[in-house]
């Protein structure tokens, strides 16, 4: 029952904030976000810690379920998600984007943090894909409507984009889905595991088809990226955060439990082919970066790069890829939360944060901000010692040992992957030579001056924590994952 | 764990964990007073410890190749297939190089307090000496490949830190930049290399490592220490990666002093004797190591000569001598001992060179900190208190390879194991050898030019020789000699106004290289080897080294011969143009390639989104036209999001129907 007020709180208080929250006070429904955020993560945890589930009928002539539960693979991303949500509507107190009233803004995150509580809680492959989608609308009203409100035609052409992939994707998620369901005879998780596996190599080759585009729209892979960047350029601070620390995750979340979990021998097949789009997308991203000249959008194609390397791990079908893509996605969803708000916070400053004409040296007049900056970008380039490094050196390695595809076609992936980290330190460390220790004469009067603000800093200083002990100490995620890996992996 | 190996294994874990400490307690409080205290505390406390564990080590003690390894205080990681058991091991070399690591650490804390007294980011700076520290005792001390990639990497951005702490001028952030992207380049052969060794043995663990590729030698061995030699020339500014180290000297002078002495590097020597046992298994690694040497310790030896600049003559001759270095590591016999001997060999030249070459620098840098230049020009004849004029003396004699000080010990080590290697190598070891014997003479020769430099006063500042000069010269010209003159002795006012713990530092330094090899070899068991003094090979270093030092004398005797060299010197301060050859062969064509990509992703890979996204934006303009009181998209989205969830139910119920 906890883990159902873990979900529904949020879920519950975000429809009232959206539906009736406009005679709220700022104060008041920051106020409220916050404990209810709060409570969501309080919740989570303790769920996580008594092992809460839920198990009810829902459909039973069908034998759909309601069924929530949680295991080592799903629990580091629910207290991500959890966290995240807090840090978001913490944040929105300096922080508030233009666009609507604050209830909408606030109620959006709640909705969107309570939709991906249950995505990576649900144990019924329906329950899943109905939590997913209650996951794009907020997401969706994030970036429509509390956008960059200096671009108009850039935030109707985001908010378009999202929406057609997310709604291509959805659609071939759930055909696949329904096929799996209808030939498995069950929609259960726990019973797809085996169920799914016994069904014939075609059938599993198709479902796993279906699955593996449909979340790679959501991760995403290449070529099915272009979204991305457009989003993240436009939504507001808070909204790029849910969508590389919360929406990405769902999508390499899906993959683990629908086509590598309930259809293995299909997914093999496919694998190699999205072992060899994960490592374009690697290069790929990396290229764009060192050319880049908006800093949202480059960080949003470092992103694709840094997905590339879940997905490579993932596809290498070895217990090692599937243990670095669950650090590398919690990696991800940290260092690249730190970034957004570092930057989303310079453009709110700024206007524009463009790399092609001469900034102002962050070091040296923002000092402390110009420190969370380079941290950041030091465990983007996956500097050892920070989130970033563990699941990268794993995926390449678990490429290097996986007997999927023809030949040696996985060891050259992994291969450039291991150049595509190269990249990452050039582009990298392009930013921190222009941001970091710019050009720019520091203006007299910097607008919006300087140093970060309460709310923020305390913001940025949880996850420069969280960015310096998962690279220490990369137990605190594994340990967690490795029974549930296994058995997975290891039927 | 019985006492006795807590005893020996905390001081381990105590000499990475210190300095570790004092960066971030020194970061954290880098703008305020204690900044200087906190880091020179705990380099103190990390030397005190490294030195304890010198002295409890037992007898037995494995040299090298046996390993006793213990956790390092991270639990093992069962990763399904493959193990990561995070530990670290004992062994008398690791002893003693951490102990060196740990001195010339503290050596450039205490002299960097100092030097940077003014900089307002000294804190930072010192803090990143002890991170840097702690990344190279990591490394040191590391018994788990991930582990030592962990340090490597971390040395790697650190230096990057350093390179680039006086990140107001385009230099430093240039030379910053240059240093890590072409390092990490060569980094990309370190993680294959592992993650190859690894994928074998199942662990990263070194026991698990040598154990089974010394069964399974072959063509995965080679490209695995092929891969791994590839990030030690990267690391260790070898050919072709060596262009980056010259530029890193746009940092602060200490930074040289701890990147080119016990750190940066050096640490690829270390890395590769850890790992000799293998690389004798493995010839093509092996030649790929000696072709690289062999061309870097000539290049690197004879551009020294021609620099106009002395930093860049340090800097040369550091990649001239780690290429000595590693000579003995290219030369391993393929049976017999697996590289014991040719490592301790390596090791000690490293020892020697982390000595001489950290006084080098810190003498130099405590020579010209008020000049703000280190061009020979201006240094001519700067060393005039007894001090400096020692501490050049043995420095330059222990580079130049003169016996009883400490680099003619390591020299002659490391000719004698490469000749005695060369009969069962072939080719590969006489190549290397001739190629040392080469760089004894150019060495010395450069050496000797530094010592005139420094040592003989010049027109400029010499007292009688001046005032006849004067009459000779135009009054602009008097007026310039007169500045200078002016600056250096300002320069002379400040080095004199040096504090005690400065002078210390040198003063150590100096004793250390002038003795050090004595006391090395009287302690030949942590080398892990036996003194292998051979008069033959002590002769000719001497012979090679005087012909060197009688040439540079010859040269000099009309003022700095590399002035001579014209138009060359520009070419041999440039570098020979490797920079512009880096950006025209792989810069330029990964920019070029990137920006074909962008287009590709914005015109192709986006296209026919952008087209159907355009369509929608028309429709919802035509249906906004005609309602224009709502947020229409909005309407649409959830209109969207409405249809495909009925379409779920739809679907559910059908399936329903046919169940």
């Amino acid at each position: 029952m906890i883990l159902a007020a873990a979900i529904v709180f949020p879920i519950a208080v975000g429809l009232w904030l959206l539906a009736a929250g406009r005679t709220l006070t700022r104060a008041a429904a920051w106020g409220l976000s916050v404990a209810v955020a709060s409570g969501a993560l309080v919740l989570t945890v303790a769920a996580i810690a008594t092992d809460s589930a839920v198990d009810r009928p829902w459909v039973d002539r069908l034998g759909l379920s309601l069924a929530l539960g949680i295991d080592g693979i799903s629990a580091p991303l629910l207290v991500l998600t959890a966290a995240v949500g807090v840090l978001v509507t913490v944040l929105a107190r300096s922080h508030l984007p233009e666009g609507g009233a604050p209830s909408t803004y606030l109620g959006a995150v709640l909705l969107a943090t309570g939709g991906a509580l249950a995505t990576f809680a649900a144990r019924d492959a329906i329950l899943f894909f109905v939590a997913f989608e209650l996951v794009l609308i907020p997401v969706w009203l994030l970036i429509h409507r509390f956008g960059d409100s200096r671009d108009e035609a850039a935030r109707r052409d985001a908010g378009l984009r999202f929406v057609l992939f997310t709604v291509t994707g959805s659609v071939l998620m759930l055909v696949g889905i329904l096929t799996l369901v209808t030939a498995a005879g069950t929609s259960r998780l726990d019973e797809l595991v085996t169920a799914g596996a016994d069904l014939p190599l075609g059938t599993q080759t198709l479902v796993a088809a279906l699955l593996t585009i449909g979340l790679a729209v959501k991760v995403p892979v290449f070529p099915l990226h272009t979204w991305l960047p457009a989003a993240h350029t436009t939504a507001p601070t808070g909204g790029s955060v849910i969508l590389a620390a919360v929406l990405l995750k769902m999508g390499t979340y899906g993959l683990v439990r629908l086509p590598l979990a309930s259809v293995p021998d299909g997914f093999a097949r496919v694998a190699p082919l999205l072992a060899v789009l994960a490592v374009v997308g690697i290069l790929w991203g990396g290229l764009v970066c060192l050319v880049e000249p908006e800093a949202k959008r480059l960080i949003a194609y470092s992103s694709v790069a840094h997905m590339g390397f879940v997905v490579l791990g993932l596809a290498s079908g070895t217990v090692v890829g599937v243990q670095a893509a669950l650090i590398g996605n919690i990696a991800h969803g940290v260092v690249s939360a730190l970034l957004f708000v570092v930057v989303g916070g310079l453009k709110e400053r700024w206007g524009a944060v463009r790399l092609d004409a001469p900034l102002p040296a962050l070091r040296e007049y923002a000092p402390r901000l110009g420190f969370v900056l380079i941290l950041g970008l030091a465990a983007g380039l996956g500097l050892p010692g920070l989130a970033g490094f563990w699941g990268e050196v794993a995926a390449v390695y678990s490429a290097w040992v996986s007997d999927l595809g023809p030949g040696s076609l996985l060891k050259v992936c992994a291969a450039l992957a291991a150049l595509g980290a190269v990249l990452a330190a050039a582009y990298t460390l392009r930013v921190a030579r222009l941001l970091w220790v710019g050009e720019a004469a520091v203006p007299a009067d910097p607008p919006g001056a300087s140093e970060t603000v309460g709310a923020e800093r305390a913001v940025l200083a949880v996850l420069v924590v969280a960015t310096v002990a998962i690279g220490l100490v990369p137990h605190l995620v594994w340990s967690v994952t490795l029974a549930d890996v296994t058995a997975v992996m290891g039927r | 764990m019985t006492p006795e190996s807590v005893a020996l294994h905390l001081p381990v874990v105590a000499t990475i964990l210190i300095p570790f400490a004092a960066a971030v307690l020194g970061l954290g409080v880098a703008r305020r007073g204690p900044a200087v205290d906190v880091a020179l505390f705990g380099g103190f406390l990390a030397l005190v410890s490294a030195a304890y564990r010198l002295i409890v080590l037992p007898e037995n003690a494995p040299g090298d190749g046996g390993l006793t390894t213990f956790s390092s205080g991270l639990p093992a990681v069962a990763l399904g297939e493959l193990t990561i058991p995070f530990e670290l091991a004992v062994s008398a070399r690791s002893a003693l190089l951490s102990a060196l690591v740990a001195a010339v650490t503290l050596a450039v804390l205490a002299f960097a307090a100092w030097y940077l007294r003014e900089d307002d980011r000294r804190g930072v700076f010192l803090a990143t000496v002890s991170l840097f520290a702690a990344a190279m005792q990591l490394v040191v001390h590391s018994a788990d490949l991930v582990l030592t990639l962990v340090g490597w990497e971390v040395m790697g951005f650190c230096s990057y830190l350093l390179i680039g702490h006086w990140s107001r001028t385009e230099r430093a952030r240039r030379a910053a930049y240059k240093s890590f992207v072409v390092t990490r380049l060569a980094d990309v052969g370190f993680v294959l290399g592992v993650v190859i060794l690894a994928s074998g043995a199942r662990s990263t663990g070194y026991a698990e490592v040598l154990q089974h590729w010394t069964q399974n030698a072959g063509t995965a061995l080679t490209v695995a220490m092929a891969c791994l030699v590839v990030a030690v020339l990267g690391k260790s500014a070898q050919v072709p990666f060596q262009d980056w180290l010259p530029d890193a000297m746009a940092g602060p002078t200490p930074a040289s002093a701890l990147i080119h002495a016990a750190t940066m590097v050096a640490a690829g020597t270390v890395v590769l004797a850890q790992l000799a046992p293998l690389l004798a298994l493995a010839a093509g690694a092996q030649w790929l190591l000696a072709v690289s040497v062999s061309a870097t310790m000539l290049l690197g030896a004879a551009l020294a000569f021609g620099q106009s600049d002395l930093k860049a003559l340090l800097a040369w001759s550091t990649v001239s001598q780690v290429a000595i270095m590693l000579a003995p590591l290219a030369v391993l016999g393929a049976v017999g001992d697996a590289g014991t001997e040719s490592s301790a060999a390596a090791l000690f030249h490293l020892y020697a060179h982390a000595l001489f070459k950290a006084l080098l620098f810190l003498t130099l840098g405590w020579l010209s900190l008020s000049l703000h230049s280190t061009l020979a020009s201006r240094l001519q004849g700067t060393a005039r208190r007894w001090l400096s004029r020692l501490a050049v003396v043995v420095g330059l004699a222990a580079l130049a390879g003169l016996p009883l000080v400490v680099g003619g010990w390591s020299k002659e080590l490391v000719l004698a194991t490469v000749a005695d290697e060369a009969g069962a190598t072939g080719a590969r070891g006489w190549l290397v050898l001739a190629a040392l014997l080469l760089t004894v003479v150019l060495t010395a020769l450069y050496a000797t030019r530094a010592a005139l430099i420094l040592l003989r006063p010049s027109a400029a500042t010499g007292s009688a020789a001046t005032a006849v000069a004067d009459e000779d010269l135009s009054t602009g010209e008097l007026r310039a000699v007169q500045a200078t003159r002016a600056a250096q002795r300002e320069a002379a006012r400040q080095a004199d106004a040096a504090p005690l713990s400065t002078r210390l530092v040198i003063g150590a330094l100096t004793f250390a290289t002038a003795f050090g090899g004595i006391l090395l070899l009287a302690f030949e068991r942590l080398l892990g080897v036996e003194a292998h003094l051979s008069l033959l090979w002590l002769s000719v270093t001497l012979a090679l080294a005087l012909l060197g030092i009688g040439l540079g004398w010859q040269l000099s005797r009309s003022g700095d011969p590399a002035l001579r060299l014209g138009a060359r010197q520009a070419l041999a301060d440039g570098g020979l143009g490797v920079d512009r050859l880096y950006l025209a062969l792989v810069a330029a064509p990964v920019l070029a390639l990137a920006r074909g990509v962008a287009t590709v992703d914005r015109r192709v890979v986006d296209a026919p989104v952008r087209a159907v996204a355009r369509q929608a934006v028309r429709w919802s303009d035509m249906a906004g036209e005609r309602h224009p009181t709502g947020p229409l998209s909005a309407v649409s989205m959830v209109g969207v999001v409405l249809v495909v969830l009925l379409a779920v139910a739809v679907t559910v119920a059908a399936l329903g129907g046919i169940a």
